[in-house]
């Protein structure tokens, strides 16, 4: 199904120009190369792919702003920086690189210099009946001393739905990004995320990643601090319940000198979710004085969940700092007699625990509504 | 004579496998205030979780009522929604969640009318000012950072907002200042009147310089020895526990 006949079909049908096209035959080349990967922790030894369709069904909200350009990534004549092609991230190069020679939506979004965008882009992908395959590539380019914020809101309605995404982020010197992935899709689907960011001279990069639904939910985000004082942050939530299998991988790969990473993840898990996280520090030779810190803290609301913790941190350069912190428990029992004495039932005791552990990662995330939204959402998953 | 709140009968409770409470009586009637004191150790802490519900305190014999309902048989929520109330000794620090997120979920918790969060938030500034705690307390995440005497008043801030009929103040005097008892102290007199009640365990007599108890009571290994008025707290100032007769 994914041959090069397809390939040529959807560049003649989407009139994919230079380099575009190129682009998308040098990363089908890789495709060809690799084999689906077998995820052994979760037990999943076999990929199934629905046939290619095509999706129509992005929207994309956002006030024009001048320095600020959106383009459909496949209608245009986009130039992908060929270090984006040779960086390693996603959860497997096989599900990544299909996405990259044969995403049928995705936007390229680029703010010029010293271009402050007011408000968030939100970016709404829904998986229905006629649009039942997602493979989105979204590339974000902020130039120096620029700063954006982006919304990638995923869900579905009654379909078996599958997702294979790609972002792939550039922070130019000064640059500023925050991209917010809130995942909301139904037990239906399965979602398949692979994210880079490469992080230029003083430029930061915030990845906030809300993962609340799918029957398979793997997510990796890979930052590259290439350069001097770059920051790279992932904060991120995730509510797993049902049976639900969950990947969630973060990397920071230290390059340049001061460069700073911090990972927090809060999760909640029910029933019979499980979960993998694996948080890995890379500092590499040079990276002098570089500090990372990575931190897992999930709650475990039944004993029949299964929660893994890989953290690991690999040091090529001394000077550097690297920490990291998880921990995994019930609810503690003694907080939840004392909110419980104010009238809580046991509950919405343990939701406003939820939301209690989940508060230092919503304060930092702009999205109205948010508050309320996983409030409902862990309400309704407590009482299933 | 006034309607009977809290009863308690024979009532014997246990953790970790040991024995703590027993068989303690009492009753407590609207409109009056009761101090139980009682050397470290006597039970009084559990006494009070026991009553509360707090799921490792286990219940050996004896009964309890509140305005007639069996209270051993409720869920800890619904003893509060029932109207029992309880200042713990050791408030839990709970970062994450603001004083005023907390207190607005557990006021429509324990009250059929739903309050506008615009009207919570008068009642509870209302409250926060009669107990002179700053207003930017209401946004801070419980309890976290505050002081010892700074949790104890937001006990009490607590215990007014959501109003019970029987309130229980587990040591809310121990560990303050001269200052910050009188605080208190002022606040549960305010708090105080004709149809509603007060359990109050303390250690130290110094309260008792602002507060006028019904009733003092003894509480001894796991029993009620004595019950007296205001006259026994002051033998025991004077002469310790060891001089209480315990026939
Ligand atoms: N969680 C617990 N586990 C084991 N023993 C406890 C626990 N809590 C209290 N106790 C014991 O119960 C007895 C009564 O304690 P407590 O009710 O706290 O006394 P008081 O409040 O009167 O000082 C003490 O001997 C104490 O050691
Ligand atoms: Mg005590």
């Amino acid at each position: 199904m994914y041959n090069k006949t397809l390939l040529d079909k959807i560049i003649i049908q989407s009139k994919i120009k230079e380099p575009g096209q190129e682009s998308r035959r040098r990363s089908f080349e890789r495709y060809e190369k690799e084999i689906y990967p077998i995820w052994q922790r979760l037990k999943i030894k076999k990929t199934t792919l629905p046939d290619y369709q095509k999706y129509n069904n992005q929207k994309t909200l956002m006030y024009r702003q001048e320095g600020l350009h959106v383009v459909p990534i496949h209608s245009q004549e986009v130039l992908f920086p060929s270090e984006l092609l040779e960086k390693s991230y996603g959860p497997s190069i096989k599900h990544r690189t299909l996405t990259e020679a044969f995403s049928n939506t995705g936007t390229y979004i680029s703010v010029d210099e010293s271009i402050e965008i007011t408000e968030p882009i939100i970016i709404q992908m829904s998986l229905d009946q006629n649009n039942p395959l997602l493979l989105d590539h979204h590339v974000i380019h902020a130039m120096k001393d620029s700063h954006v914020v982006v919304v990638l809101d995923y869900r579905d309605e009654n379909v078996d739905g599958f997702h294979n995404g790609v972002l792939n982020i550039i922070a130019e010197e000064g640059a500023d990004i925050q991209v917010i992935k809130l995942q909301n899709f139904s037990k239906r689907s399965t979602h398949i995320f692979s994210g880079l960011a490469l992080v230029k001279r003083d430029g930061k990069v915030t990845f906030n990643s809300i993962d609340l639904g799918s029957t398979l939910a793997v997510t990796d985000f890979s930052t590259y601090l290439q350069e001097d004082n770059s920051e790279g942050i992932v904060e991120s939530i995730y509510l797993g319940d049902g049976k639900i299998k969950m990947d969630l991988s973060y990397n920071m790969y230290h390059e340049g000198r001061r460069s700073e990473s911090n990972i927090l993840v809060k999760g909640a898990l029910l029933h019979e979710a499980h979960k993998v996280f694996r948080g890995n520090l890379f500092f590499n030779k040079g990276a002098k004085r570089a500090s990372g810190s990575e931190q897992e803290y999930v709650i475990l609301l039944n004993d029949t969940v299964k929660s893994d913790s890989i953290p690991a941190l690999m040091c090529q350069e001394d000077d550097v700092q690297g920490e990291h912190a998880a921990s995994a428990g019930q609810v503690d029992e003694n907080k939840l007699f004392y909110l419980m004495s104010r009238g809580l039932t046991e509950k919405e005791a343990k939701q406003l625990m939820i939301m209690a552990s989940f508060a230092p990662v919503i304060d930092q995330i702009p999205i109205e509504g948010l508050q309320e939204m996983l409030e409902k959402e862990i309400s309704t998953r407590l009482s299933s | 004579m006034s309607k009977l709140l809290l009863k308690i009968e024979g009532l014997r409770a246990q953790i970790d496998n040991k024995e703590i409470i027993k068989g303690v009586d009492l009753k407590v009637h609207a409109g009056e205030i009761h101090i139980i004191m009682g050397p470290n150790g006597a039970g009084k802490s559990t006494l009070a979780y026991t009553l509360m519900g707090h799921p490792n305190y286990k219940v050996l014999g004896g009964q309890a009522f509140l305005e007639g309902e069996n209270l051993l048989e409720m869920k800890v929520d619904e003893r509060a929604k029932k109207g029992l109330f309880l200042s713990f000794q050791y408030p839990e620090v709970i970062p994450g969640i603001t004083v005023e997120n907390f207190l607005r979920t557990a006021k429509n918790a324990v009250e059929s009318r739903k309050l506008s969060i615009v009207a919570f938030s008068k009642l509870l500034k209302e409250k926060m000012a009669t107990l002179g705690i700053d207003e930017s307390y209401a946004k801070r995440y419980l309890n976290q950072g505050f002081s010892g005497g700074e949790k104890k008043k937001n006990e009490i801030l607590q215990m007014k907002v959501l109003n019970p009929k029987v309130a229980i103040l587990d040591e809310t005097d121990s560990g303050l200042d001269v200052d910050a008892i009188r605080v208190v102290a002022e606040g549960v007199n305010q708090f105080a009147n004709k149809d509603n009640a007060m359990i109050i365990i303390t250690h130290y007599k110094k309260l008792l310089d602002y507060i006028k108890p019904d009733y003092v009571h003894i509480l001894k290994d796991g029993q009620i020895i004595q019950t007296g008025d205001i006259g026994l707290a002051a033998t025991i100032d004077e002469e310790g526990f060891a001089g209480v007769n315990t026939n």
